[in-house]
């Protein structure tokens, strides 16, 4: 039933969807800019920012800097995040609370701090290349969200299915290849692309963890940003939004958005 | 005149209309149950009351006063939700005192109607708690206490006891007659259950697609259903359409085809010129047919000859399907010696038993 | 024997974390609190001494807050409309507001840039309508950096929100009003006090994530300085680790102490939440 405050409300929300994505919407337009400065709107169009992307060295070795860190990471973030996920959604132990906590605490942590302690201490002290320091950095970011969307989906399968495995003769492993891990293979997907989204638009440790040669594109645009003021960052952040919808896009099939509203 | 009035109102969601050209007259201080299968209506009914929904035509009369357009919160009307909706962040004396802190009342005089109220629900002690911590008949108990610890014009129930165990239930259902009579509130009550608006109701409304079939005392109802979907509803299984009809001093006589049934006058056949006959599966008497040949039909008056197709143990009694040439019946039969499938048989429907409907 | 295998399937984990997370971390804070090999206090006295970095820990303070408590408000109503919603509109409106969320913070900050430049759209915009004559410095103030930040906290505030709101249920409110509350009440009262442990999580998420960004004030606060930036100059400008440390220190230090604040708040507020 819609009556007058309901209306107000309806027009509130749909002016804050408007502030919220309007300037979204803006980069896009002044990506097409023909002009070498930024102006709204542009006077004529041209994809020549876009051109300027790929025969910009600096962006393509960074991207793939990127690409490589986030898509490895979350592969060791996975392999030592399942298992942990695994044991703090099955059993009761002691400490459990405290473990949870620390598994999930590089979301609590500035990452800023972060960064800097891992600069500090890994990539100074215990003298870590800086390339594997990036890939360090982005597991540890990574792992809070393997660790909750996966325990979110155990909780929600049934333990017993498993222990029907067991004793229709399955090993542990088996059991978990076979049963376990094709049932919660949604919210798995869902935490991979979640994950790597963090760790892809990842500043605040990348931002440490730089060497000559060797940087993520995010830090490679925030340079790029202090220096010029041309449309080149509006068609990357284009491109990327692209990346970002095509995710989410699988995101929303998987496990819906209601996802993100129920934590 | 009655207290409330609900003259050809409609009510639609989105283009889905739910009540057209709706009538109902509650009288002061009766309670009155709206019956029907889910779906129906009901609930829809008793928002619009509580001015949960507005209707999109119609009068609505409360008092001899206009209140479709009054606001729920002027209305002064008690609601108990279904789902009883107690307030969760609320303890069970704030819950209760709720309405009267919207009006006002001083902390003294709240104090005092609250714990009265509380000690009516036979919850005095539980002030402290939370609408968590209680069972849900304590819970309903609660939402009771709060819909009429303000002394409302009209209380409103919504199936109040149909998340709660069989015993439970009876007892709820007691209580709220006795409260209800004892405050002397006019109520709408909705229910699906049949045994519980019987019990409890001054009057029945029993409603099909948004239109009420019948609304009668529930005696009247049980005894003399007026339509075919008020008899299917209250368990008369079986019918007889007829092509004809006589009018005579103490009956009426039906005819089919072949047939010829005699019914009894009473008060469901006054004013009616319907052509339906109903009979409860119980009232059927069935019974062995005697011809070995089945060469003559049966041709008493209000008997059919036919074969017995299933027969079904219920426990106390048993339950056959017969096949006639007016179709198949229904029949309820208690008994040691039972027939089987195969069977020819004679039903014989007593013209008292026999109902007319539309 | 089952605790064995739970501990070991953790183990890869926690030693990857301890060794990589908590020791660096553990040990950049013991490094504050030792000079030339004795324990001292020294520096964060110095710290809290110096009239430049209590600025700055304010400004951080003050900007968080106002993020906040703009987000709350924005997000109140939104949230409210858009978990009354039963349609396709609903998932929609969700859709857009995790879409940001999910966008590069730098994406977000420069599309902010090219709005509030001087030259920007807002300039363009008020200069066309001779609302202004000269062009408005917006960019690189506090202003720019409270509008980038509210603008890249409100989702995680609207998204707390609808968690909350989507499970009171309407019949809450309508028992209310047929008590005799008006809408306005049945808010104050039943919808608003059911909201809280959403409202916690989502000022949480939000003011900490104020406190401690650094992208958006780099790139929209020019030299109004916060705290995450003081500590990149501090640790990659002036090469000075030992204040880096001791501002990482501190920054920690205040993120736990919000989160606890907030949840004894929360407690208080909503005794049966
Ligand atoms: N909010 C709504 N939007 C659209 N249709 C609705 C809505 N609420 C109810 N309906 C429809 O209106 C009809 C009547 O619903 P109502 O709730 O009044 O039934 P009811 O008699 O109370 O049934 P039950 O015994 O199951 O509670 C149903 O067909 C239902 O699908
Ligand atoms: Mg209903």
């Amino acid at each position: 039933m819609m009556n007058e405050k309901d209306r107000g409300l309806a027009i509130f929300t749909w002016l804050t969807f408007i502030v919220l994505l309007g300037p979204l919407v803006i980069i896009i337009i002044t990506s097409f800019g023909a002009d070498s400065y930024l102006s709204f709107p542009p006077k004529s169009l041209s994809l020549h920012w876009y051109q300027n992307i790929f025969e910009t060295e600096g962006f393509i070795s960074t991207f793939k800097t990127s690409i490589f860190v986030s898509l490895i990471g979350n592969l060791i973030a996975l392999i030592i995040g399942i298992p942990a996920a695994y044991a703090l959604s099955r059993y009761h132990f002691k400490g459990k609370g405290v473990l949870n906590a620390l598994f999930i605490s590089p979301l609590l942590i500035p990452g800023i701090v972060l960064g800097f302690t891992m600069l500090k201490y890994v990539i100074v002290t215990y003298h870590m290349p800086i390339y594997t320091g990036l890939l360090v950095g982005h597991s540890i970011i990574m792992l809070p969200f393997v660790i909750r969307v996966i325990s979110s989906s155990l909780s929600n399968f049934d333990f017993s299915i498993e222990e029907a495995a067991l004793s229709l003769g399955a090993g542990k492993l088996a059991t978990f290849f076979k049963v376990v891990l094709p049932n919660i293979r949604s919210g798995l997907i869902a935490a991979i692309l979640l994950a790597f989204l963090e760790s892809f638009n990842n500043v605040d440790i990348s931002i440490f963890i730089t060497g000559p040669g060797v940087s993520t594109l995010p830090i490679q645009m925030l340079q790029y940003v202090e220096n010029y003021f041309d449309p080149t960052i509006a068609a990357i952040s284009v491109l990327l939004m692209i990346l970002t919808a095509a995710l989410m896009f699988f995101i929303e099939r998987l496990m819906g958005f209601s996802y993100f509203t129920k934590k | 005149m009655s207290l409330l009035s609900l003259n050809n109102v409609s009510v639609a969601y989105d283009k889905n209309v739910i009540l057209k050209d709706f009538n109902l007259n509650v009288e002061k201080g009766e309670l009155l149950s709206l019956l029907g299968p889910s779906g129906c209506g009901k609930t829809t009914t008793l928002r619009l009351i509580a001015g949960f929904l507005q209707a999109s035509g119609g009068q609505f009369i409360f008092d001899g006063k206009d209140y479709s357009q009054v606001p729920i919160n002027k209305r002064h009307f008690g609601f108990v939700f279904q789902n009883y909706a107690l307030f969760p962040h609320l303890s069970i004396f704030e819950n209760v005192a709720f309405g009267l802190r919207q009006r006002k009342v001083d902390r003294k005089e709240i104090e005092k109607r609250v714990k009265h109220m509380l000690e009516v629900v036979s919850l005095s002690g539980f002030e402290k708690r939370f609408p968590a911590e209680l069972s849900g008949g304590q819970r309903q108990r609660v939402a009771i206490a709060r819909a009429l610890v303000i002394k409302p014009d009209l209380l409103l129930f919504d199936e109040p006891l149909s998340n709660l165990d069989a015993n439970l239930r009876v007892t709820m259902r007691v209580e709220i007659r006795r409260i209800q009579q004892e405050l002397g509130i006019t109520t709408v009550y909705v229910s699906h259950d049949q045994e519980e608006c019987f019990s409890i109701s001054d009057k029945v409304a029993i409603l099909n697609k948004g239109v009420i079939e019948q609304l009668d005392q529930p005696k009247t109802i049980y005894k003399y259903p007026k339509t075919e979907f008020v008899a299917r509803f209250i368990g008369f299984n079986n019918f007889i359409q007829c092509r004809q009809r006589e009018e005579h001093e103490t009956h009426l006589t039906f005819f089919t085809e072949q047939e010829k049934f005699e019914v009894q006058k009473n008060a469901g056949t006054t004013s009616t010129r319907a052509l339906k006959l109903a009979i409860r599966p119980d009232n059927i008497v069935i019974e062995k047919c005697r011809t070995g040949s089945g060469g003559t039909p049966g041709h008493r008056d209000n008997t059919l000859t036919g074969q017995v197709k299933i027969s079904t143990f219920l426990g106390r009694s048993y339950q056959y399907e017969v096949d006639t040439s007016l179709g198949t019946f229904q029949v309820n039969r208690e008994m040691e010696m039972p027939f089987s499938t195969g069977d020819r048989v004679i039903l014989i429907f007593p013209k008292e038993k026999l109902v007319l409907v539309d | 024997m089952k605790k064995s295998i739970a501990y070991l399937l953790m183990l890869p984990g926690l030693l990857f974390l301890v060794f990589f997370m908590v020791v660096p971390l553990l040990f950049t804070v013991s490094s504050t609190l030792v000079q030339q090999g004795h324990f001292s206090f020294d520096g964060y006295l110095a710290f809290f001494k110096d009239q430049y970095f209590i600025e700055i820990l304010f400004n951080t303070l003050k900007v968080s807050l106002i993020t906040t408590l703009m987000c709350i408000f924005i997000s109140f109503p939104a949230a409210y409309y858009i978990s009354k919603l039963r349609t396709r509109k609903k998932t929609i409106l969700i859709g857009l507001a995790v879409f940001p969320l999910l966008t590069s913070a730098i994406v977000r900050s420069f599309s902010w840039m090219i709005i509030l430049g001087k030259k920007g759209i807002l300039n363009t915009l008020l200069l066309h309508l001779h609302i202004i004559n000269e062009p408005i410095n917006i960019l690189y103030t506090p202003t720019a950096m409270i509008i980038g930040l509210v603008h890249l906290f409100l989702p995680l505030m609207i998204i707390s929100l609808i968690g909350v709101m989507e499970n009171i249920s309407d019949d809450l409110v309508q028992a209310a009003e047929s008590l005799g509350a008006s809408r306005f009440t049945a808010f104050r009262k039943i919808v608003f006090p059911l909201c809280i442990p959403g409202l916690v999580v989502g000022s949480i998420l939000v003011f900490v994530g104020s406190l401690t960004a650094y992208t958006t004030p780099a790139l929209l606060g020019g030299k109004q300085q916060v705290i995450s930036v003081f500590l990149y100059q501090n640790a990659m400008t002036l090469n000075d680790w030992y204040a880096a440390s001791i501002i990482a220190t501190i920054m920690i230090a205040i993120t736990f102490i919000v989160i606890g604040f907030m949840n004894l708040a929360a407690r208080k507020l909503n005794p049966k939440g």
